[in-house]
């Protein structure tokens, strides 16, 4: 049976180890297609190499280090870019302004009725005392919830006429002092 | 011999004795000397600039060739569309050519043969075939410079092998 190509292909390196270089090139002596594979390889590394007069002349040390002192001066005196594309920069340059506006040019505001934030901040915030077991997760939610651990989740709906700001986010604040926590 | 004095004399060496590989190894990497040229002395400038933590020896070379890769790596990601344009252009017609010498004729033809099969070849599996067959490099001294396994060589060297054979059958690359 014959080894795969990727075999050859390490045997063609010297890569294999000794037993199975050793199978491989008993394998090789009577089989053509395996000959003709590595024939394939040997071919190629001729090929490749054909260029081998190719940048045979290296620049001396001193070479070396007068091409770094240009280097540097060159580093030194060329100022670091961020170039862009013009129609980019053009689309960049649009959206800002556009945002600028958005932000701080009162557009269509004056018809706005007035606005109600909710904003609970603003109000004074309830306090609720209570007493709680350390470990009951229950009770505690129950009593944040309004004391009805039934209701899995619950609704309030706010009047339909009332008219919200279309800028920022609504807030709903429930804040609970916990008294006597470690 | 101070260490200082040591680290002085190591490079110099080191120039001597590997520049021109590095080169060579650069130049098949990338296809343009002038750019091989760029990444060889980047690569030697940066290790000057550290030579006081970086290793001696074989492992400078790995470690310049690391570099090289690196580099040549963007260049290739910036280059990718240049390359088409200039595979185009050398494939027309050159009016001068018949009045060069012709061993000339023969020998820019060869390299450029060369080159462009190689150049057609995907990067990370040239790297590994170059590192191969110009450096002569065992699949455990490529594995260490390129940090993958010995397998992985193993692999890439052969793909590129299949690639370069696809390449020259196919006759997008005349081979006289």
């Amino acid at each position: 049976m014959c080894p795969d190509a990727s075999t050859l292909s390490e045997y063609f390196d010297g890569e294999l180890s000794d037993d199975r270089a050793a199978q491989t090139a008993e394998h090789v002596a009577s089989c053509p297609a395996c000959r003709a594979t590595l024939e394939l390889f040997a071919s190629q590394r001729i090929f490749l190499n054909s260029d081998a007069a190719v940048l045979n002349e290296a620049p001396t040390l001193e070479e070396f280090w007068d091409y770094v002192g240009r280097s540097r001066v060159h580093r030194l005196n060329t100022p670091r870019r961020i170039s862009l594309p013009l129609p980019l920069a053009a689309a960049a340059a649009a959206l800002f302004l556009a945002a600028v506006i958005f932000n701080f040019v009162p557009v269509g505001r004056s018809k706005m009725p007035d606005v109600v934030l909710l904003e609970s901040r603003t109000q004074v915030p309830t306090v609720v005392s209570f007493t709680i077991t350390p470990g009951d997760l229950d009770q505690f939610l129950a009593l944040l919830e309004g004391g009805d651990a039934s209701k899995s989740e619950a609704i309030h709906t706010l009047p339909a006429e009332l008219p919200l700001s279309r800028i920022g986010e609504p807030q709903m604040v429930r804040p609970a002092v916990l008294k006597g926590a470690p | 011999m101070s260490d200082g004095e040591f680290r002085e004399s190591a490079f110099a060496e080191l120039f001597d004795v590997f520049y021109s590989d590095l080169l060579r190894v650069a130049f098949r990497i990338c296809g343009r000397r002038e750019v091989a040229e760029e990444l060889c002395q980047e690569a030697f400038l940066r290790y000057y600039e550290r030579r006081d933590k970086l290793p001696v020896g074989e492992e400078a070379r790995f470690w310049l060739i690391r570099v090289v890769k690196n580099l040549a790596f963007n260049y290739e990601k910036r280059q990718g569309r240049e390359r088409e344009a200039y595979r185009v252009y050398s494939h027309q017609p050159r009016e001068n050519a018949e009045n060069d010498g012709e061993s000339l004729v023969l020998t820019e033809e060869s390299k450029q043969q060369v080159r462009e099969a190689l150049l057609s070849v995907p990067y990370k599996l040239r790297v590994a075939l170059i590192l191969k067959e110009y450096a002569g490099y065992q699949y455990a001294d490529i594995a260490r410079i390129l940090h993958i396994s010995e397998n992985n060589v193993k692999i890439r060297v052969f793909r590129a092998r299949q690639h370069l054979s696809n390449v020259l059958s196919k006759g997008d690359i005349y081979v006289p």
